[in-house]
């Protein structure tokens, strides 16, 4: 693997100044993601294999660095879900023949993949999906709508979940790798978030798409086993890029407090403004350390659906009350619209949102302890 | 050809009366006793079925563009249910059309109608009607729909001629036309999709002054629409009717065109000649709709040309009964209606679907299914949790007569039997004591749901 | 105690309290019976990771499979971590 390629990377992202932040951040860059994926960190997963391990700890490490060291959150994000969606899956339980044919583009990043799994009417119900995969001889047609879909209006191909349907009876869900330029596959409707703009989120309509039964990830109905490996992955990746985030919003903050003075010295000196910046570091700490953990972890044979959880509630909360203190810490400064701070606030905010509503996690982990409701 | 009701006579049905059908052989399974038909509006049907349900025999329509697979499960159901029939001497009762209903389980469910309750229903149609030799009448709707007992089998037994439209190509506003225009009917049934049809293929200004009796059944019509409809048929009576597969029509309501085209909702009007319909209350009691003031409720009909049972599994099963005192067995409409001075107004559905795993269930249909087992006395089912881990539990006491009580395995391994996979109880609670009951004398859920979670 | 037996116990225990260990048939069709969900059916997985060492989420899973007792106890026991493959 190529670390030095990464180090690079990294250097180089280190290098505009403050100023330029804010317009990086207004649309996606494919020049960006072009350098980005120059970089390798789409093939962190290749040392995967069959048996797990290395690759993903150094997926999570890199994204981690990306999260702390590029002022585009969105670009993270994006990257997050090429990995899980598109690298991990494919690797994890396609056939050869798919794993041959697709891989390669993705790993380069020079095909963006994503996910299609939520739809309107099926967020966190993700059994209540209406998109069908119907079998006709040796295809699959796949019809339905998804959305909040992130890649889509750049995506080359795209991991469709959807309801298989094979002699008139439903199977439960199967994954299906389908590439956009397909007939059938619109991914023209991009969806106007208020944040994580650099990152393309939209709408994916397909109508009487033909898929090859070749292009079907895993066995049929083996849909829902697979998502929950991925969801997983992709929460690791995605909080692991929040928690690097973090790390930069304390060092920003930090070179912020002792450059600035009031009353004669530097505001770092005052105890409750230092101790904003202590409460992120503290929470790094501990979301930091859940991360490492569940990624020595999750490829073993531990429960791990209330540590993901926990992570995931935690520091999508954690990341939200960082920029929250340094907005705080920022004063009059980090209010203005040239400054960084609001684009990370709109862009950590969904942190809640996605991979699972927090809310819902609550309560997953309130069954999965065996509180009766 | 005749229908022979016990004691009310015989009535032919002419099949030279009916016009624009198709000229082809109804596609069909028949066997001795039975016959199921693939509904097809061709003239050799109605007399097949005629003499068929004149032999005492079993007439299935099943809708023409159903699948291979739906219609093969129907002919081993009917066939199997003929035989039964002829085995325990029931041909004698009469012959039976059975009808299919949507059910949530996923095998055919159909109507059993007896040909009796057709006679009579025939009888009510025409006096009501006035249909005679010079009816027109225009079949919009397919012929397995019930709705087909009136605009079709009345209308000819009456002498009258019908227009067989072709259900699928309704959308063909130029062939609706012609058929208008050139049959010039007097009678025309619709139900809010057929009347959109019929506004859509004339133009505003194209009255049809032939038309002097429109029925509206089958659901609720957008004011836009029946407005469209009362311009084009300036010389019609309008009648909104109320009713269902398992009871036919039970309540009519006559409008003005001017009632018909303004009215918000249309009211479903008075219980038919000869209908028993009762108010099921919420806090309790029932009472009948000519006794009720003014109330809101639950709708119990009984009407004289009600269906016997569902045909289900190649066995007639009883329908949901609700017996209150005063009155023959009722059966529940499952919608809330409110009365005043004897007139219904629809006010909304009462049903238990509800979704689990992103499939759409039945609450009802699912303790029907326990019920049917055998095993179960009283079966009680809800969903527990929310979102993608809902489970849906089913409470259940000993069935009457049995030796001991049913395993949760027994119970499991026949249930499997009657429903998909997605409909199955996933947690089983037996109860050694009847259920407790509430103040309308049904069993209490959410003390039985508390009483489960005791354990 | 043999594989079956102990997938048995587990799923009696958390999926149908209702039916003893000893009841359940090792060919009863646990989809049909409604006693494993596609939802549950993740969960059970997950059991069977952890219990017997399987890398659940890097070999291609069949939940054809996973419908009987006896599928379930044979998928265990060609993947369990020592297995002879």
């Amino acid at each position: 693997m190529d670390e030095e390629q990464w180090s690079m990377f990294m250097k180089e992202l280190r290098g505009p100044g403050e100023e330029e932040e804010p317009e990086l951040r207004k649309g996606f860059s494919l020049d960006l993601w072009g350098r980005l994926s120059e970089s390798g960190l789409f093939a962190s997963l290749s040392d995967m294999g069959r048996d797990g391990g290395a690759g993903l700890k150094t997926a999570v490490r890199r994204v981690r660095e990306l999260g702390r060291t590029s002022p585009d959150r969105g670009l993270t994000f994006s990257a997050v879900t090429q990995l899980a969606s598109t690298v991990y899956c494919l690797r994890g339980f396609a056939s050869k023949e798919l794993q041959e044919r697709y891989l390669p583009a993705a790993e380069a990043g020079t095909a963006i993949g994503g996910h299609a799994i939520t739809e309107a009417a099926a967020g966190s119900d993700v059994m209540n999906m209406a998109t069908t995969a119907t079998l006709r001889g040796d295809t699959y047609v796949l019809d339905g709508t998804k959305r909040f879909i992130t890649n889509a209006p750049v995506a080359s191909t795209l991991v469709v979940y959807a309801k298989t349907v094979e002699d008139g009876e439903e199977k439960g869900l199967s994954a299906f790798l389908v590439e956009t330029a397909w007939p059938g596959v619109d991914t023209s409707r991009a969806m106007p978030t208020a944040g994580l703009r650099s990152s393309p989120i939209g709408e994916v309509l397909l109508e009487e798409v033909e898929v090859p039964t070749s292009h079907r990830i895993g066995y049929s109905g083996a849909g829902l086993l697979i998502l929950d490996q991925v969801m997983k992955r992709e929460i690791l990746l995605a909080f692991a890029g929040n928690i690097g985030e973090m790390e930069r919003l304390v060092q920003r903050s930090v070179d912020h407090v002792n450059e600035r003075e009031q009353f004669g010295t530097s505001i770092g000196s005052n105890q409750l403004v230092a101790n904003r910046i202590v409460e992120s570091q503290i929470a790094i700490e501990l979301g930091g350390a859940l991360i490492e953990s569940i990624a020595d972890r999750i490829d073993g044979f531990d429960e791990m659906t209330i540590p993901i959880a926990a992570a995931k509630i935690f520091i999508s909360e954690a990341n939200v009350a960082s920029v929250l203190n340094a907005i705080q810490v920022h004063g009059g400064n980090g209010y203005l619209e040239t400054s960084p701070l609001p684009i990370d606030l709109m862009d950590a905010l969904p942190g809640a949102i996605y991979s699972g509503s927090n809310d819902l996690l609550r309560t997953k982990i309130a069954t999965m302890l065996g509180i009766v409701n | 050809m005749h229908v022979v009701g016990g004691g009310s006579g015989g009535w032919s049905l002419r099949s030279d009366r009916i016009l624009e059908a198709r000229d082809e052989e109804p596609a069909a399974s028949t066997g001795p006793g039975f016959g199921v038909y693939r509904a097809l509006k061709s003239p050799r049907l109605i007399g097949e079925c005629v003499s068929l349900l004149d032999r005492g025999g079993v007439a299935a329509l099943v809708p023409a563009s159903a699948a291979d697979g739906y219609f093969d499960q129907v002919v081993r159901q009917v066939a199997h249910f003929a035989e039964s029939r002829d085995t325990a001497g029931d041909t004698a009762a009469g012959g039976i059309l059975a009808l299919p209903t949507s059910g949530s389980t996923g095998s055919p469910k159909l109507v059993a109608i007896p040909a009796e309750g057709i006679v009579r229903f025939m009888e009510w149609g025409k006096r009501y009607f006035g249909f005679d030799a010079s009816t027109v009448s225009l079949s919009l709707s397919p012929w397995n729909f019930d709705v087909s007992l009136l605009d079709t089998w009345a209308v000819l037994a009456a002498g009258g001629t019908v227009v067989a439209a072709d259900a699928a190509r309704l959308q063909d506003t130029d062939y609706l036309r012609r058929l208008v225009f050139e049959h010039r009917p007097t009678f025309l049934q619709t139900v809010p999709s057929t009347l959109d049809a019929l506004v859509k293929a004339i133009a505003e200004d194209d009255v049809q002054e032939s038309v002097t009796g429109l029925v509206l059944t089958g659901g609720v019509a957008a004011q836009v629409t029946r407005g469209a409809a009362a311009r084009r048929f300036p010389s019609a009576v309008f009648y909104n009717v109320y009713g269902a597969t398992e009871v036919n029509d039970c309540s009519i309501q006559e409008l003005s065109a001017r009632e018909f085209a303004e009215a918000d909702t249309l009211p479903l009007g008075e219980p038919i000649t000869g209908c028993d319909i009762v108010l099921g209350l919420p806090e309790g009691g029932h009472v009948p709709v000519d006794h009720a003031g003014d109330a809101e409720g639950e709708v119990l009909v009984r009407t004289p040309w009600m269906a016997l049972g569902y045909l289900m599994d190649g066995a007639l099963h009883p329908l949901p009964a609700v017996e209150v005192e005063g009155h023959r067995t009722l059966y529940p409409m499952k919608d809330r209606v409110s009365c005043t001075a004897g007139r219904l107004t629809y006010l909304g559905r009462r049903d238990r679907t509800v979704k689990i795993r992103g499939q759409r269930i039945d609450l009802d249909e699912i303790e029907q299914a326990a019920r049917r087992t055998g095993l179960a006395g009283m079966a009680c089912a809800w969903i527990g949790e929310e979102g993608s881990d809902a489970e849906l539990h089913l409470a259940y006491t000993t069935a009457e007569h049995a030796p001991r009580p049913a395993s949760g395995l027994q119970v499991r391994m026949q249930l499997s039997r009657l429903l998909p996979s997605f409909a199955m109880p996933n947690r089983l609670h037996l109860f050694d004591r009847p259920f407790p009951l509430n103040g309308n004398g049904k069993p209490d859920l959410p003390m039985i749901k508390k009483q489960t979670e005791g354990k | 105690m043999s594989t079956i037996n102990e997938v048995k116990d587990y799923i009696t225990e958390k999926f149908a309290k209702d039916i003893s260990s000893e009841d359940l048939p090792s060919d009863i069709d646990l989809n049909a019976t409604g006693i494993l969900t596609s939802v549950s059916t993740v969960q059970l997985l997950g059991w069977c990771g952890r219990t017997y060492r399987i890398p659940i989420n890097s070999i291609p899973i069949d939940p054809d499979v996973l419908k009987t007792p006896e599928g379930i106890a044979k998928f265990i026991d060609s993947h369990r971590v020592g297995a002879d493959k």
